[in-house]
């Protein structure tokens, strides 16, 4: 009998940056069971982390009900990442890849990459990018079309100070010539960013850098729909059917561009009574992620 | 690690839960284990359960026979970002964490707190300190405490210029938040640009609320002055400073464990590390320092 494991774990990207995850197993009667059974490595959303409401604090749990394990990261987009600069999106694939590595280290043969938000966008990255054996799909959960373009629309909507283009135009200037090594950075505000006030719930927070690559023009690997047509491992979507922040054409534009590219094995589930979150419905989402699961192997 | 069992935790708290690690301790090599002690840690300015001491203690703690709680306060993270990391909101959550650590069978419960963690033990201390109530504490374990924190914020904007100046920020919050008609205020997030170096870059920048900056860093943050509240504690305290600390001054420790053993507390302890602000490289000396004060106290 394999039992039950509940346990933080630590371990280095290979820049050094160091990812903690929380890896839930439930039991097993053999070994090989607990590693063929296909394990869901879960990315977090913006500013999010393993334990963040909604999905990555609630699936974990409900998978281990129903015999997966689980794998919740924090990536360097975690927290404050954002904030201060370390979360750059374009080298948080290395995070992904030091977890995927690791379960793979580990026996885990059929590891499935379950992205929030945008945990989706950063996953859809990887797997264009990395293509490791023991990878057997991705699930994409509220998958925006394009980050840079999502941030674009918010900000118009709510007439955000200062606006996108303004953000933009400072950015060219503080980074220069090279962003990836400039030495120039600094942290700025976005007020009306979320909402139509000047409370601090309707904030965003960046530095120029982090901005440049996860929501400017330039941010050409946070815009998904120009680099999913290269991902060929089956994919899932799943997206509530009252999501306010990411439309639900997005998934299905996304979807569209994998069978032009020829990957037919593409599914899209909408999530009724949900939002972006959809462990707002568990009842609906479980059964959903469960029985695409057990097709992977 | 076989000297330890490690889980995640999530404590009930009205509608919501405190995230934390549990560590306990099961050591038991020359009757090592104390099994009745517990070290709830609380972390520093913008910290978490997964950083810093908060992260390297509990297992050396372990391995000397102590178990330890490693908790995420309402200011963990962001909370100062966004208007929910106020000081004293954080008493009715460490309530709850020493419940939680009496229902798992701890008699003796000792709070640890890192840097903006000791403004938040030494509060709750001075608040708890009669023992015949049911949040009774045993002992204070504080690491780098600043012996205010508005004024350790106010001279180290001070000396970097920061912008805006600490006067211009008392200002603003005056006029933004209302203070003393609360409720009718607004609040906004602000940056503070060179307030921990003389450059604009991300790492000598702080933000808070008008509102967070009002009640842990504000000149009327009464809750974060250390040397107030420091007298008011009753039960032992070790205090820990590194030599070399950028953030807050080792007369500091000495001020404040004068400042206890004046008010008529005569278990009082201060320990010099080698060390900066975080302890790095220092992270067993101060393990062990730790543990030879507990077993003194709290070994069976």
């Amino acid at each position: 009998m394999v039992s039950r494991q509940r346990k933080i774990l630590s371990f280095p990207a290979k820049d050094g940056f160091t990812v903690n995850g929380m890896l839930v197993t439930g039991e097993f009667k053999e070994e090989k069971d607990l590693y063929e059974t296909p394990i869901v490595l879960l990315v977090h959303g913006v500013m999010g982390n393993f334990l963040a409401r909604g999905t990555p604090r609630l699936l974990p749990n409900a998978l281990e009900e129903n015999g997966i394990s689980s794998f919740s990261i924090n990536t360097r987009m975690a927290f404050m990442g954002q904030i201060f600069g370390g979360g750059i999106f374009d080298d948080s694939i290395m995070d992904i890849e030091a977890a995927v590595d690791r379960l793979a280290e580990e026996g885990f043969r059929n590891i499935v990459i379950l992205g929030w938000s945008l945990g989706a966008n950063q996953s859809v990255y990887y797997a264009v990018n990395i293509q490791h054996p023991n990878l057997k799909g991705l699930i994409l959960e509220g998958c925006s079309y394009s980050l840079p373009l999502s941030n674009k629309k918010r900000l118009e909507k709510w007439d955000s100070i200062p606006s996108y283009d303004h953000i933009y135009e400072i950015a060219k200037k503080v980074l220069g010539n090279d962003p990836r090594t400039s030495k120039n950075d600094r942290v700025f505000i976005v007020y009306r960013a979320w909402g139509p006030t000047f409370n601090p719930s309707d904030v965003e927070l960046h530095t120029y850098k982090t901005w440049w690559f996860m929501r400017s023009p330039e941010a050409t690997n946070a815009k998904t729909y120009e680099i999913i047509s290269d991902l060929s491992i089956p994919v899932l979507f799943i997206h509530g059917e009252n999501d306010y922040a990411v439309d639900p054409d997005e998934p299905r534009e996304l979807k569209r561009i994998l069978n032009e590219s020829g990957n037919n094995d593409v599914e899209i589930k909408f999530i009724p009574d949900a939002r972006h979150d959809c462990m707002e419905n568990p009842g609906a989402t479980v059964p959903v992620l469960i029985e695409w699961l057990s097709n992977i192997s | 690690m076989d000297y330890m069992d490690q889980e995640l935790v999530s404590i009930p708290f009205g509608k919501s839960k405190i995230d934390g690690i549990y560590y306990h301790s099961t050591f038991k090599e020359g009757n090592r284990a104390d099994g009745n002690t517990i070290v709830i840690h609380v972390h520093g300015f913008l910290g978490n359960f997964l950083d810093g001491s908060q992260r390297f203690l509990p297992p050396i703690l372990a391995e000397g026979g102590y178990s330890s709680l490693a908790i995420n306060t309402r200011m963990a993270n962001f909370g100062l970002f966004f208007g929910y990391g106020i000081l004293n909101d954080t008493i009715p959550q460490i309530d709850r964490v020493v419940e939680y650590a009496q229902e798992l069978g701890y008699k003796n419960v000792i709070l640890s707190g890192y840097s903006l963690g000791t403004s938040i033990i030494l509060r709750y201390a001075s608040l708890r300190n009669d023992p015949r109530k049911t949040h009774n504490i045993n002992g204070l374990i504080t690491l780098a405490a600043p012996y205010s924190m508005p004024d350790s914020i106010r001279r180290r904007w001070d000396y970097w210029g920061s912008e805006p100046s600490y006067q211009e920020v008392f200002e603003e919050a005056k006029d933004i938040i209302k203070p003393g008609l609360e409720g009718t205020g607004q609040d906004r997030t602000i940056l503070i640009y060179k307030a921990r170096g003389n450059s604009y870059c991300p790492e000598h920048t702080e933000i808070y609320t008008y509102r967070t900056w009002w009640h842990l860093a504000g000149p009327e943050a009464k809750y974060a002055m250390a040397h107030k509240k420091i007298q008011n504690v009753k039960v032992p305290i070790l205090l820990i400073q590194g030599w070399h600390d950028q953030v807050v001054r080792h007369e500091e420790a000495q001020q404040l464990a004068q400042l206890a053993l004046n008010a008529g507390n005569k278990d009082v302890s201060a320990f010099y590390v080698n060390a900066g602000h975080t302890f790095e490289d220092k992270e067993e000396e101060l393990g062990d320092i730790i543990v030879r004060w507990l077993d003194r106290r709290f070994k069976d």
